[in-house]
């Protein structure tokens, strides 16, 4: 099949003239690292970040007709999300939720099936470091880890970044550099 | 694998963080973004415009025939005489009054502009003053019967209409899963359920709406919570992962 029949901006306009199996392949695509760049901008709240994923999909399942195809498809989702997690941080207040989860490893404390159970070694070396990398993300300034989390789970380039959130390229570029140095520096500390 | 080396080394090591850590969204939000999809999709397909352009269009001769009404009766009361003699043409209004429902749409334009550049009309006398009342009580019963305007929205649901536009009711379906698990995945939920929020928005309380009385369900929270005001009833239709509709209820103690 042609490439492009399946890039995300075909599946999208496949879906604004009303072929929803278009939709349901778009969103397999790109759901697992839209919610994971949300819960990271959320800190780790699980229920907050549902809560936007789906105000995200909707959006999309709403504008999808408008659409520029000349846009990245990509970079336009990530758009979205990110201007709901900024509604969200500010009327935080207004949705406080019972059952948000702190964010400081608590949720990796979760996902551990049995955190007393023998792991062999290298893998408890591993979660522990994961544990750390996750520990060092919250630490960072927001917009440092923004920038770090839309390159590393949405694959967005650093242009594409810096037209996000309206800075310059230069600005993007070193708000990546500062992010990945202190987190290099977090973890040298960790270890 | 040193993620304190180079850039990718740290990016990867991040990224098997993140996927261990992160799991994924639940099912039921799942469901409902792909049951909205599904929606949103139908929503723009032709028969459902086909359908509102029905309704624009019903709705329209609604507005002009009961412009043409309130024009009639209250700022040119002799209009129906005078209009005879200035659109020949047009039937007369008392004899057949069924052509009148016919005609506002293409006729009020021109009525209005023949008498505001007509003379004075005749001076009233009290015939005609019963002549106009009895055409303004007949057209009164058409235009509803012609063309049936969709029923008023309640206060609540304009104003959740506003809301949705903030995104509250996209966020409707979570807090149904978070305060009605059952009735979130019941394939026979209750019709209508209620939830109380504080100033904050945080839940106080929750349960079923009995027989959709809103207003027995505010009678009873006012009596548990003397000497406090509950605002306004927020009703959201929503469905379940069973994709069954469901209202819901949400009011604030202030």
């Amino acid at each position: 099949m042609d490439a492009s029949a399946t890039s995300d901006e075909a599946l999208l306009l496949r879906y604004a003239g009303g072929d929803v199996a278009a939709f349901e392949a778009l969103y397999e695509r790109h759901e697992l690292p839209l919610w994971r760049f949300t819960l990271r901008l959320c800190g780790g709240q699980r229920a907050n970040a549902q809560e936007l994923v789906q105000e995200v999909w909707f959006a999309v399942t709403r504008e999808a007709p408008r659409f520029k195809p000349d846009a990245r498809f990509t970079a336009w989702l990530y758009t979205i999300a990110r201007n709901r997690v900024i509604d969200r941080h500010r009327t935080a207040r207004h949705y406080a939720s019972l059952d948000a989860i702190d964010g400081t490893g608590a949720t990796l404390a979760e996902s551990l099936a049995d955190p007393d159970a023998p792991q062999p070694p290298q893998q408890a070396e591993q979660a522990e470091q994961g544990a750390a990398i996750l520990r060092a993300l919250e630490t960072l300034p927001e917009d440092q880890r923004e920038a770090f989390v839309l390159q590393t789970e949405g694959g967005l380039s650093v242009e594409e970044i810096a037209n996000i959130t309206g800075t310059t390229l230069e600005t993007a570029k070193s708000r990546l550099r500062y992010a990945r140095h202190k987190l290099k520096a977090l973890l040298r500390d960790y270890a | 694998m040193n993620p304190t080396g180079n850039d990718d080394e740290l990016d990867d090591a991040y990224r098997r963080a993140s996927a261990g850590d992160a799991g994924r969204p639940g099912a039921a939000t799942r469901s409902a973004i792909l049951a909205e999809a599904r929606a949103a999709a139908l929503r723009r397909s032709p028969a459902a415009n086909d359908s509102r352009m029905w309704w624009r269009a019903a709705a329209g001769v609604s507005v002009l025939g009961v412009a043409l009404l309130l024009w009639r009766q209250v700022d040119h009361p002799l209009a129906p005489l005078d209009q005879t003699a200035a659109v020949a043409q047009a039937p007369a209004p008392a004899a057949s009054a069924p052509a009148i429902v016919e005609e506002p749409a293409s006729e009020a334009p021109r009525d209005a502009n023949a008498i505001s550049r007509a003379p004075e009309p005749f001076p009233a006398n009290a015939s005609m003053e019963r002549q106009v009342a009895a055409d303004a009580a007949q057209y009164a019963k058409k235009p509803a019967s012609a063309a049936p305007a969709p029923p008023p929205a309640s206060e609540a649901e304009s104003r959740l209409a506003a809301r949705s536009e903030l995104g509250r009711s996209f966020a409707a379906p979570s807090l149904f899963e978070r305060q009605f698990p059952d009735a979130w995945s019941s394939t026979t939920p209750p019709r209508a359920l209620w939830i109380l929020e504080d100033a904050a928005g945080n839940v106080l309380g929750s349960g079923i709406a009995e027989g959709s009385d809103w207003q027995v369900v505010r009678t009873n929270l006012m009596k548990e919570f003397a000497d406090r005001n509950i605002g306004p009833w927020d009703i959201i239709t929503v469905r379940n992962a069973q994709a069954v509709e469901v209202r819901i209820g949400v009011a604030r103690l202030q």
